[in-house]
């Protein structure tokens, strides 16, 4: 009788430790996909900005995804994750961009903005714009690739200590190429 | 506080919209800006600058993104799929679930270069540095190249970055670890002095197979637990894409203890002996 009640409670036992773990685990699945909701696009365009196809920038996010669901469930630090999957994107993509050999020129986007000056009314208007547009994307090509990708990732909402994490370079390196490549750019709109 | 009646440097002003500057400096910034017409123009144009380039960015790369549903869909899938695959199961138990997975491909495409790769790298590598640690260290340390050159399966980086392996080698069945013992030469008596270990880790793609398990010596600071630590790091750069998997298994496949020092920039493990 005895060693049927212990067995019971070694099995009511294991199937609360069961349902705690499956618990943990769509605790889990539920942090990681309210993260992609909110940052796939942002990491998407980034890895387009960075010259990749939006193919090759999907199958980066799924895996930069994963990584995180391994990183959590390893238990490993949770102080910004934001930063932590920019920074595995970032790398991938490189990675990526190696693999292919090529990149593709971003400014295929000068077209691009020429097709979305659409939606303005007045041909004149429409003109204008549409030139500074080409213009500032020229300009924005122009920039070294480091400065192109600091401006990217603070569009994307990341902050200075985050960008320097992603990049690897130092926060006085983040600010100064943000002022410079600013610079640049507001020179080409006053024209 | 003293008002400041310096302008703030483009730099400065930068950080000050972007809310990067210490709480220290921001006051005198701000009350400079109440009275200087001139930084808050300079100010309004640096926002206008920031708008028409988030406008550009978003214009081009906006239209590019495909929608959200299916990619969610897929790494809800996948999340469902690796909590079906136990955690720190036998590896084999794992992999054959996976390799039913979608993510066959992938795997079968890598098979090739890493057994080609894995072979090559060995080859050429082991002949010296192997001999001169084995002179170095009469235990073997490092395996013997020719009994255990180390054997990789088809691993997909997702399966490396999403499933965890079992890298324990108790769990490899008796009959396997008395042959590895046997061509290791170490009788049952000296037996305790040893642990089996994987060369190339089951995580990083090692099989569990007698060409990559060999006895490793506890007595040296180089033993189980060093090579855990640097086959942990290797993961670690392998999944941040920092590494290529290729790379991670040749390094251990030829000379392990070459690697870490490569890796961890030391001579000596850092890990407790």
């Amino acid at each position: 009788m005895s060693s049927s009640i212990e067995s019971y409670q070694r099995l009511a036992a294991r199937s609360v430790e069961g349902e705690q773990a499956r618990d943990v685990a769509s605790a889990l699945e539920a942090e990681v996909i309210s993260l992609f909701d909110e940052l796939r696009p942002r990491l998407l365009r980034y890895t387009l900005s960075c010259g990749l196809t939006s193919g090759d920038g999907e199958e980066i996010v799924q895996e930069a995804f994963i990584a995180l669901v391994r990183h959590l469930q390893l238990g490993k630090p949770r102080n910004n994750l934001r930063g932590w999957l920019f920074r595995v994107a970032h790398n991938l993509a490189l990675k990526r961009l190696s693999e292919n050999g090529r990149r593709r020129e971003v400014a295929a986007g000068i077209d691009e903005a020429e097709r979305h000056v659409d939606q303005n009314p007045n041909p004149e208007e429409h003109a204008t714009f549409s030139q500074q547009r080409a213009r500032l994307l020229a300009a924005l090509q122009a920039l070294p690739d480091q400065d192109q990708r600091c401006l990217r990732l603070r569009a994307e909402g990341l902050r200075y200590r985050e960008i320097a994490l992603v990049l690897g370079i130092s926060l006085g390196s983040v600010s100064a190429s943000l002022t410079r490549s600013l610079a640049r750019l507001g020179r080409v709109s006053e024209r | 506080m003293a008002d400041r009646y310096t302008h703030p440097t483009d730099e400065e002003l930068l950080s000050f919209v972007d809310g990067e500057l210490s709480p220290g400096e921001s006051p005198a910034i701000e009350r400079h800006l109440a009275t200087c017409w001139e930084c808050r123009a300079r100010r309004s144009k640096l926002e206008n600058t920031i708008g028409e380039f988030l406008e550009a960015h978003h214009g081009v790369l906006d239209s590019q993104l495909p929608p959200a549903a299916g990619p969610r869909a897929l790494l809800k899938a996948r999340m469902a799929e690796l909590r079906k695959t136990p955690r720190a199961g036998s590896w084999r138990l794992v992999a054959a679930q996976v390799f039913d997975s979608r993510q066959r491909i992938y795997a079968l495409a890598a098979l090739v270069i890493l057994i080609v790769a894995v072979g090559a790298g060995y080859r050429v590598s082991t002949s010296t540095a192997l001999d001169q640690h084995l002179a170095a260290a009469p235990q073997q340390v490092i395996p013997n190249a020719r009994l255990t050159p180390g054997a990789v399966r088809p691993i997909s980086m997702s399966e490396v970055c999403s499933v965890s392996f079992s890298d324990d080698a108790d769990q490899v069945p008796t009959s396997l670890r008395r042959q590895v013992l046997q061509e290791y030469k170490v009788s049952a008596r000296q037996a305790g002095n040893y642990e089996l270990d994987y060369l190339v880790s089951p995580q990083l793609g090692g099989t569990e197979d007698i060409r990559n398990l060999w006895p490793e010596p506890k007595s040296t600071a180089w033993n189980l637990r060093a090579k855990d630590a640097l086959e942990d790091h290797l993961h670690d750069l392998v999944c941040e894409g920092k590494l290529d998997l290729a790379t991670a298994q040749r390094d251990l496949s030829s000379d392990w203890i070459t690697a870490y020092q490569k890796y961890f920039h030391t001579l000596a493990p850092v890990t407790p002996s």
